[in-house]
């Protein structure tokens, strides 16, 4: 082992440096408070009202994406569905639309001038509040619940399935006692996803007008202008996204045995729909309809509306198209080759350092992001002045940020590789680079698919990193979107949008296409 | 096969990004103003002045903050701030550096800093924007106090963690004293204000028979009814000297840390050119901050705006903690 373990090693050094230097910043800043004034700020009623409603909508997030991605995963991987490739890449591309981009399409689709009155002539519902919130942050997020549990479910071994059922349990009883246990692990990796992305968001609650603790702490930067204050809430958020990791953690513990059985998975066989039939497909085609195909349809409409659509082509488009592809290119790929070896060594590891290890890529999620560019800014222009304002910098930024995005699905995948299957392969004389090409990539093959996706589509709509440590003068299609809705110009922010999504479509899709040829 | 093609992609990342870093520009400006709005008066400022000029649009606030953590070894020379509140904290924190007179002296002495560490390059007013559908013109309130009524329950639209509405709370403060303004916010929360945050969801709100009443910019409506003639809200003024009734300044100040503050001014006096102040009006539906600029028949004009609003200096805008903190005892933030 020690001999191997020098990647992981290193790619803990890197992954701590890079996710406890913002922390060390935020203690730093939040060092400088006055106890008092923070003890003003921190220990009033305001405070738990919006902890609870933090921890309300992470609920209800959690449970609407639940009610939508399990069928939604199920259905995908394990039915006859026709078209089941084609709604996995539908399923997806929710995650593409900035969040704020989503929320100013619901709130045009509602009320008495809404599209709706429009162009059906019914004034439909305009969400707001607690039940908006909840709303379009489901639509949003549930693709991160979908994916981890897709690459869960493909990688059980109907083996298990079939000798349960062979010892006479039913259906239910093999779902129960079988399945869910071995999907633990994907499930807790996608709801960790959506509990820490409710607890960072701050785009969609504010246009939905309920109020979270992050309107706490963008209140401190943003309306005060304060360091001080905005990072001491910082570190609040980053206490409940702590606490949230060791909760999950110990949830986790004990099903990791459990879930190890061996590799060389068959291909389960597609379920027959039955009676289900209508209902299955009007769910399958539903929920893309309402999470994508409406939100993309409310796009065109706004860039066929409006007098300024000359603007955009006269604009850098093909500039930020190419800027926004190469980062989230880069970040695809960077993010899940550092999370790996670490993860790698944390689960075939034992004690503390491991189990921190499996942990740790999560936090870079936890730090709110207004906070984690200001620590960048700070760390590198004083310690390393020669990035500051590189490409270098945001690549690296994005990549500790989203390692939290690709550890769900590589955990998955890694679960089901038996150390022995290397060994054995080892022992025929593979070397390591060999094995990691012929056993151990085809086997994880998927689970680095979904992590690509899923990082990928995080990079290419990211906005608040990216309008803090970009290089001078460099824009991208999501800068540009944020450029053009921030003055009220939705016509000219639409074609950035739909590019956004376009990139991502093209992107999942090839990812989708290549899973065949490895399994 | 396929890790080796990503083994060369991630190592061609890796060597390309410190590579980005071309050569210097004349001057560097961080900008909170949108890129959709200002980037061709940047066209024009590079022609007209001959300097190479990079920008780093941001968020206003966010540019501020990353000002703060940069210091002394800030790459930016000008900081082009949407409003008064920033300038005024950076100021406070003694980041910028004195103006020049000739350039302070372009600027109305109400539309500049204390200290003489910003200017205001363009106006945008407060006004009262309401539903045409719902609100005839003879029910609309005369005062801001006013809204606190029984009538305006549950219909009035504001932004309190928007920059320029705090600034109308600072210049409430000056004008009416801390207590009857604390107290009016109080009242307002009480009314069932509705808490958005920013401007235009106060706007598409009105439109979608959320609200009644809105607080906004004065530019706003002017960007959906450019998009869509028969958007149905209208905006107004309260009456004569009401406080309501504030012209609010986006502006810029030059860093005390930039090397390049020659060049740094030079851009700020373009920015305070006819030609730009033009700009500002004919494309951005803002207000010119110096004279002689034609109006835009869009407007309000110019001269009937300052004799409706309260006679309020902007330059003692500075009060941003004190409103902040008495947002925060109305448990509004």
């Amino acid at each position: 082992m020690p001999a191997r373990a020098w990647p992981a090693v290193l790619c803990g050094l890197l992954v701590t440096l890079g996710v406890g230097g913002p922390v060390v910043y935020l203690l730093i800043r939040a060092l400088g408070a006055d106890a008092g004034q923070a003890a003003d700020l921190l220990l009033r009623k305001r405070t738990f009202v919006l902890l609870g409603n933090t921890v309300l909508l992470g609920a209800a997030v959690l449970l609407g994406s639940t009610l939508l991605a399990f069928p939604y995963a199920w259905l995908t991987t394990r039915t006859e569905l026709r078209g089941r490739k084609l709604l996995t890449v539908l399923g997806t591309l929710p995650l593409a639309i900035p969040g704020y981009v989503l929320a100013f399409v619901w709130l045009s689709l509602g009320g008495d001038y809404g599209l709706g009155a429009h162009v059906l002539g019914v004034r439909l519902w305009r969400p707001s509040g607690f039940w908006g919130a909840a709303f379009v942050l489901t639509l949003y997020t549930f693709p991160y619940l979908f994916l981890n549990l897709r690459a869960g479910l493909q990688r059980l071994d109907p083996a298990l399935e079939e000798a349960a059922a062979a010892q006479g349990l039913g259906r239910w009883a093999v779902w129960r006692r079988v399945v869910l246990p071995q999907l633990r692990p994907a499930y807790l990796a996608g709801a960790l996803l959506v509990l820490l992305h409710v607890i960072a968001d701050f785009a969609v609650v504010s246009l939905m007008r309920y109020e979270t603790l992050s309107s706490a702490v963008y209140s401190q930067y943003v309306a005060a202008l304060d360091r001080t204050y905005g990072a001491l809430l910082a570190l609040v958020l980053v206490a409940l996204a702590a606490l949230l990791l060791v909760v999950d953690a110990r949830w986790l513990r004990g099903r990791l045995s459990e879930a190890l059985t061996l590799g060389g998975v068959r291909r389960a066989r597609n379920v027959p729909l039955g009676r289900w039939r209508e209902p299955a497909y009007a769910f399958a085609v539903g929920v893309p309809l309402l999470a994508l195909a409406l939100p993309v349809t409310v796009l065109v409409v706004w860039m066929t509306r409006g007098t300024g659509a000359s603007m955009m082509v006269s604009g850098s488009f093909g500039g930020a198209l190419l800027n926004s592809v190469g980062v989230a290119l880069g970040v695809a790929l960077l993010a899940p080759a550092i999370t790996f070896p670490l993860l790698y060594a944390s689960l075939r590891g034992r004690g503390w350092l491991a189990r921190l290890g499996e942990r740790i890529p999560y936090l870079g999620f936890g730090i709110p992001p207004m906070a984690f560019g200001l620590a960048l800014v700070f760390l590198s222009v004083r310690l390393l002045p020669g990035v500051y304002q590189t490409l270098g910098l945001l690549v690296a930024a994005l990549t500790i940020r989203f390692m939290a995005e690709a550890a769900g699905p590589l955990r998955s995948a890694l679960y089901r590789l038996p150390p022995a299957l290397e060994e054995a392969a080892r022992s025929l004389g593979c070397g390591t680079l060999s094995v990691l090409r012929r056993v151990t990539g085809p086997l994880l093959w998927r689970g680095v698919a979904a992590a690509m996706a899923l990082v990928f589509l995080a990079s290419v709509k990211e906005l608040p990193l990216t309008l803090i440590l970009a290089p001078l003068g460099f824009d991208t299609l999501a800068t540009n979107v944020w450029t053009y809705t921030e003055e009220a110009l939705f016509a000219q922010a639409a074609p950035y949008a739909l590019a956004i999504v376009g990139v991502a479509g093209l992107f999942v899709t090839g990812l989708v296409l290549k899973e065949d040829k490895w399994a | 096969m396929h890790l080796r093609i990503g083994l060369v992609l991630l190592l061609l990342v890796l060597l390309a990004a410190p590579g980005a870093v071309a050569a210097g520009p004349d001057v560097v400006i961080y900008s909170g103003r949108s890129k959709s709005l200002v980037a061709p008066l940047i066209v024009q400022l590079q022609r007209e002045t001959g300097l190479k000029v990079e920008v780093r649009y941001g968020k206003t606030a966010a540019l501020a903050l990353t000002l703060q953590e940069e210091g002394a070894r800030s790459p930016a020379d000008l900081y082009w701030a949407q409003d008064a509140g920033a300038l005024a904290t950076l100021s406070r924190k003694g980041l910028l550096a004195r103006l020049p007179e000739a350039l302070l002296a372009r600027v109305p002495a109400e539309l500049r800093g204390a200290q003489g560490t910003w200017v205001g390059t363009s106006g945008r007013a407060r006004v009262l924007a309401y539903s045409t559908r719902r609100i005839k013109p003879e029910e609309l309130p005369k005062s801001v106090f006013d809204l606190t009524a029984p009538k305006w329950k549950g219909r009035v639209g504001w932004a309190p963690m928007n920059a320029s509405f705090q600034a109308f709370v600072t210049a409430m403060r000056i004008h009416h004293g801390d207590e009857k303004t604390l107290a009016w916010l109080r009242a307002m929360k009480e009314n069932g204000a509705k808490a958005y945050p920013k401007n235009t969801p106060i706007l598409q709100a009105l439109a979608a028979g959320e609200i009644d009443l809105g607080l906004p910019n004065h530019y706003y409506l002017l960007r959906f009814k450019a998009a869509d003639k028969n958007f149905p809200v209208a905006q107004t003024t309260f009456a004569k000297g009401d406080i309501g009734n504030l012209l609010n300044v986006a502006g810029a100040g030059i860093l005390k840390s930039s090397k390049r503050k020659e060049a740094a001014q030079r851009c700020l006096a373009f920015l305070l050119s006819p030609k730009a102040q033009q700009y500002f009006t004919s494309s951005v539906f803002e207000y010119p901050v110096i004279e002689g600029v034609i109006p835009n028949p869009s407007l309000l004009p110019l001269r009937q705006l300052r004799e409706q609003a309260a006679p309020v200096d902007l330059g003692k805008l500075d009060g941003l903690p004190a409103t902040l903190k008495m947002l925060r005892e109305a448990g509004l933030l």
